[in-house]
């Protein structure tokens, strides 16, 4: 079982699922694993563990949704050793442990209608509980009404933004299911139920996504997605940069668009040339390397001119350190087939380029060409700097630029007029007497 | 400022039901939702041949698109998602009467499972709707179970996030401080926000009267919750984790700090069961007289203490101010950190400036606690020097001091404070100041450039040169545009020799692209005469983040040529040890067979010998060998001679030096790999390698011996991590000194000019 360290996704502690029981009021009628939810009521909850904790479900389910996902963010490195996961039942014999007791969060759990419908996580000292309570009416329930939730209980320090759509879609599933057929009101399929919770606990914990058929219509098909931040829009006039070797990982199934458009993607070509060259709508082939960027394959950079200013960062004093940085830099801005410049040379290079020297003049005053360096890629390996080998792809590329790209704008009445260091991407700011920034190839 | 903060609710639970007593602003709204995402702004979604048929030439098509945009925009209601408003649905289908919340035996068909509504004309809404829900019902999901009690609450719906701490009395209906260890605990960190130096005055002062026992006995309070309500942030906008870390911030500045003040309130004197009396019954009575909320509203800051209060905090939070508010004559000063709001958007808006913000290193440790997180401090240290700056209320240490909380400990404090800022100036380093003030740097300074800083009225900054010789850069961005800013510096320096801003800044920004006269006054000043004046200039600069300091860091690089002359050197002295060796053959071979009878002696003799330093010759040559690896090599450089006192077996000298030399040599990791002569950087000189070490003993070589010394005692430093201002401070030499080794060993250094 993968640990915690493993994974972005938090673990589920316990799937519950939370009735408002015409006696008795809110209660638990399964969790899985059991026993871990502290329950004061005297009333037997109705279906105690089923002796055959098999899930009703074939198991051919799993393997199958499994095929199914070989996408960029899928965690494969999960997978292998998830077999080996111990029933739940066993889980709750061997442990004692209580997480809390129902009693303090029942009114969040199972709540008036006000509340019902929306999405709802409410807190324990250590834990945080997330569930989508919802409220049916009808004339056939003894009450005129039907209340119930499924929750999810995470550690309190949980980031449960990537099951939010996951709750959502499970109490909907079940919400149809009990409007069609009065799956979750008969009484008649508890079992079902609970194999239901035990297979959502044990595939989402495993295998980060799940497939559950319930009856003819209706299954719960879920997949969580690690959650990224939206990248920054793509400007036409910005340069891709791949940091993996994407086309050996395309899959003909992939978006047209992406496919035509991680061709050209060189680290040279900007985007409105990208999609020149790939034949594309520009704003789908944004769209593509924002999808490329969203998933950290790619990064930005800015179009590589003479008249660039670059600066050094404050990284510098601990790249200039790093074996890999020495080790790669020199084969990757030499030209083919001349002699490697020793690091402290290419050091000494980086620390030259300043604010208000354009490349040109630095090229200049350091003899660069007679050192056999190409400038671009001298450039670029300072802006970005790529982990070797990035693993997985929703583990970690790690961005180490050291450089700080200046562009040159000499602008204002008064001059010349830097506005340096906009991480990497050469913003090419000018000041309309001075009022706000203003791209300079927006103008 | 926290931008998503929404209201701030006091809400109490008693017998009789849960409410909420006050709420500031009064009629919060929430910022809208999309209830499905916009369609792309060009119309992505027609087909090819529509796009050929309507194709127009690109110049007048940014016209239309704008047309297209903002029609897109008038479209756009129906996107928005709006928040369902149950209170309005209910309040005219039908009424019930309040009391009741689970004893309902005939639900009526319409609404079959409203528990408790409040039956109420339309008018009196704002007093029972909040957020769109009846203020009641809200209120009694924000009053947990008892056990939930005296911990972090935290609650979100969809879009809403409560936060608090909510506080209950004890099931006997009294209140009481908890437990010897909660309470010294929650004191502690209620006291956070104060001055640091009263943090153990209050303490003590809390648990000496919570064992006199409560006063003031509680009629009906049996829970209150101070909450404060946010809009969930876009979780998109930011990585993941980072809003959960933005609410804990929020929690403990704002939510917990109030929290404990009030309950410590309530538990001595019945403080909030008294405002809430005077709240509930306001609002009873201007419900009756059918009067708006706002009436009541206006009516309550004048008459309680509490809802001021939580006016007060609620605009500075808004206006990202320190919030100076009164709780039953406690003088509160509460804030959240400056750039708190970072968290929330992503990277490339803020974080990706050339300055990197470490929050979470030793550097940003030296702050403490509360300041660790979302101020962006620059590393308190001994060669940083303070800024003043002229806060709102001017710097006025009798200020805290008006209050009736003034003890003569304060007032001691405040006379040393203003001896502090009177000698405090950004060409002085804390150091320096330390020692003018004879202060002590760790336990006097620190401290009240900590709470200088934390009050925002000064910050830290690099020290800056007396000649203005400092080399300065711009910043990403200005704070103010550029327009305000040249309009304030005309203002503030008329003097006809100082240019526009812009023209200085230009200046600022050109100069580092040279390699010398860089610095401020090169480039700026040129004149000795306006020094002074332009002193004025720099700190208001500074003072509007104009500037930033440029920093040299230096390091080491053993050319190829010393790597030769090195090399040379150790195959000479080679030589003359083979040499050596044909001539003492038959000396060694005898020492030999005499080490090696001796080595169960010598292992025995291990623990004497840790003690009395190292016995070379007791050891044979290969463990000789390991144990002199262990120690830096310039002690075994210098062991000649010294040891020899030490031997257990004395043989002749030669001999000896000869066995000393050879292990030294072969120590230095001669024929590794990083034997070689290509050019290579010294990456740490403090933990240079033997070989590293040679390499930089013979950059001295034909040096003046005291440059020679200087750089030996300097280089140290020069591992391109250490500015300029801390090698002078640690070194303790001066900036001329240090220009001096510069220019001596420049062929072996490297520069780099960057902010730290």
């Amino acid at each position: 079982m993968p640990s915690e360290g493993d994974t972005f996704l938090p673990r589920i502690q316990s799937v519950f699922y939370a009735v408002f029981d015409d006696q008795q009021g809110p209660k638990i009628v399964f969790q899985v694993p059991e026993g871990l939810i502290g329950v004061s009521t005297t009333g037997p909850t109705y279906g105690t563990t089923p002796v055959s904790s098999s899930p009703t479900v074939n198991e051919s389910d799993v393997p199958l949704s499994r095929r199914s996902s070989s996408s960029l963010i899928s965690l494969a490195g999960q997978r292998p050793n998830s077999r080996s996961l111990s029933s739940p039942q066993h889980r709750s014999t061997s442990s004692n442990r209580c997480l809390f007791n129902f009693d303090d969060i029942s009114k969040y759990v199972i709540p008036r209608s006000d509340f019902c419908g929306r999405l709802i996580i409410c807190s324990t000292s250590n834990h945080r509980i997330i569930g989508f309570p919802v409220a049916l009416r009808g004339r056939n329930y003894q009450r005129n009404y039907f209340r119930y939730n499924l929750c999810f209980v995470f550690e309190r320090s949980a980031d449960l933004s990537c099951y939010e759509p996951v709750v959502r879609k499970v109490s909907r599933v079940l919400t149809a299911c009990e409007e069609e057929s009065l799956f979750l009101s008969s009484q008649q399929a508890p079992h079902a139920l609970y194999a239901i919770l035990e297979q959502l606990y044990e595939d989402l914990n495993s295998y980060s996504e799940t497939s559950i058929p319930i009856d003819k219509f209706n299954s719960i098909e879920l997949k969580i997605f690690p959650f990224y931040p939206n990248p920054p829009p793509v400007k036409d006039w910005t340069v891709p940069l791949a940091l993996i070797n994407i086309s050996k990982r395309t899959e003909e199934n992939w978006d047209l668009t992406v496919l035509k458009v991680i061709k050209f993607i060189d680290g040279v070509n900007h985007v409105s040339r990208i999609a020149q060259l790939a034949d594309c709508d520009l704003e789908l082939t944004r769209q593509a390397i924002s999808h490329l960027l969203y998933y950290q394959v790619i990064m930005i950079i800015d179009i590589f001119q003479y008249s660039n200013m670059y600066t050094l960062r404050k990284n510098v004093q601990w790249l200039a350190d790093e074996a890999h940085v020495k080790e790669e830099c020199g084969p990757y801005v030499t030209k083919p087939g001349l002699p490697i410049p020793d690091w402290p040379k290419l050091l000494h290079l980086y620390s030259r380029l300043k604010p208000g020297k354009t490349i040109y003049e630095w090229m200049d005053a350091y003899k660069v060409h007679e050192l056999g360096i190409d400038v671009r890629r001298f450039a670029s390996f300072g802006v970005i700097k790529v982990c070797i080998f990035p693993p997985p792809l929703c583990a970690c590329i790690w961005f180490t630029d050291f450089l700080c790209y200046r562009d040159f704008y000499g602008g204002y009445i008064a001059g010349q007029f830097y506005f340096p260091w906009k991480r990497g991407q050469g913003r090419k700011y000018h000041r309309l007497a001075g009022e706000g920034k203003v791209s300079h190839r927006q103008l | 400022m926290a931008e998503s903060l929404l209201s701030i609710l006091l809400v109490t639970s008693s017998a009789k039901g849960s409410s909420v007593v006050f709420r500031w602003p009064p009629c919060p709204q929430t910022s809208s939702r999309l209830a499905r995402p916009r369609p792309p702004s060009d119309n992505l979604q027609l087909d090819n041949p529509w796009r050929a048929a309507n194709f127009s030439d690109p110049f007048s098509s940014i016209m239309d698109r704008q047309k297209k945009d903002e029609a897109l925009l008038n479209d756009m209601d129906d996107y928005e998602w709006k928040r369902p408003t149950t209170l309005r649905d209910r309040s005219t289908s039908f009424s019930r009467s309040a009391a009741s919340s689970s004893g309902r035996n005939s639900p009526s068909k319409d609404a079959p499972f409203d528990h408790d509504d409040l039956d109420h004309p339309q008018e009196t809404d704002a007093y029972h709707d909040l957020f769109g829900y009846s203020s009641e019902f809200l209120a009694s999901m924000l009053c947990p179970q008892r056990s939930l009690c005296h911990q972090k609450f935290e609650l979100r719906i969809d879009d809403l996030v409560f936060l608090g701490h909510p506080v209950g009395a004890e099931s006997d209906g009294s209140w009481r401080f908890k437990s010897e260890k909660l309470k010294s605990g929650s004191r502690g960190r209620g006291s956070r926000n104060r001055d640091a130096t009263q943090q153990d005055d209050g303490k003590s002062e809390i648990s000496s009267i919570a064992e006199k026992g409560p006063p003031a006995q509680s009629l009906w309070l049996q829970m209150f919750h101070f909450v404060i309500v946010l809009d969930l942030p876009d979780p998109s906008s930011s990585a993941s984790g980072n809003v959960a870390k933005y609410f804990d911030v929020i929690y403990e500045q704002i939510a917990f700090t109030v929290t404990a003040v009030l309950f410590q309130e309530q538990v001595l004197s019945n403080f909030v069961e008294a405002e809430c009396d005077i709240l509930v019954s306001l609002k009873d009575e201007y419900i009756d007289k059918g009067e708006p909320y706002s009436e009541f509203n206006a009516q309550a800051l004048l008459r309680s203490s509490l809802a001021p209060a939580m006016k007060t905090l609620y605009e500075a939070i808004q206006s990202s101010t320190m919030a100076y508010i009164t709780i039953h004559d406690l003088p509160l000063e509460l804030q959240l950190p400056p750039y708190l709001d970072h968290l929330l958007h992503s990277e490339e808006e803020y974080d990706l400036d050339f300055v990197d913000y470490k929050e979470d290193d030793d550097e940003s440790r030296a702050w403490g606690r509360e300041m660790s997180f979302g101020w962006r401090l620059p590393a308190l240290a001994p060669w940083k020097s303070l800024l003043l700056l002229d806060g709102d209320q001017g710097l006025d240490p009798y200020m805290n001091l008006r209050g009736p909380h003034v003890r003569p400990e304060e007032r001691t404090l405040a006379q040393g404070l203003i001896k502090f800022l009177e000698t405090a100036s950004v060409t002085l380093s804390l150091a320096d100041m330390a020692s003018l003030l004879d202060w002590d740097l760790e336990n006097q300074i620190y401290p009240t450039v900590r709470w200088l800083v934390h009050h925002r009225r000064a910050k830290v900054v690099d020290i800056v040169h007396s000649g203005l010789k400092t080399i300065f850069t711009l910043p990403p961005r200005f704070e103010a545009s550029l327009s305000s800013l040249s309009i304030d510096f005309k203002r503030e320096f008329p003097h006809p020799s100082i240019p526009h801003l812009p023209t200085i800044l230009s200046n600022v920004s050109t100069a580092t692209s040279k390699q010398s006269d860089n610095h401020f006054f090169a480039t700026v000043v040129q004149s000795k005469e306006l020094i002074p004046l332009y002193h004025d200039v720099v700190l208001w600069m500074l003072k509007h983040e104009l500037l930033l300091t440029l920093h040299l860091r230096i390091r080491i690089v053993a050319t190829s040529e010393l790597k030769k002359i090195v090399r040379f050197a150790h195959e000479r002295r080679l030589g003359r040890l083979s040499q050596r060796e044909r001539q003492r053959a038959r000396g060694r071979q005898l020492s030999q067979k005499f080490l090696e009878s001796g080595d169960e002696l010598s292992n025995g003799l291990s623990e004497k010998r840790e003690m009395a330093g190292v016995a070379w010759l007791s050891l044979s040559p290969k463990t000789a060998r390991r144990y002199s690896r262990r120690l830096p090599s310039t002690e075994s450089g210098q062991s000649k001679g010294s040891d020899m006192s030490g031997s257990v077996f004395v043989e002749d000298e030669d001999g000896q030096m000869y066995e000393e030399e050879e292990s030294e040599e072969e120590n230095v990791g001669w024929g590794t790999r990083e034997d070689n002569v290509w050019p290579s950087m010294i990456s740490d000189p403090g933990m240079a390698t033997p070989l590293e070490r040679r390499w930089l003993a013979a950059m001295s070589e034909g040096k003046e011996e005291y440059i020679a010394r200087r750089f030996e005692k300097i280089n140290q430093y020069f591992d391109g991590k250490k500015t300029d201002d801390e090698i002078l401070f640690r070194a303790e030499i001066s900036r001329k000194q240090l220009r001096e080794v510069l220019h001596h060993y420049e062929e072996y250094l490297q520069t780099f000019l960057h902010p730290s």
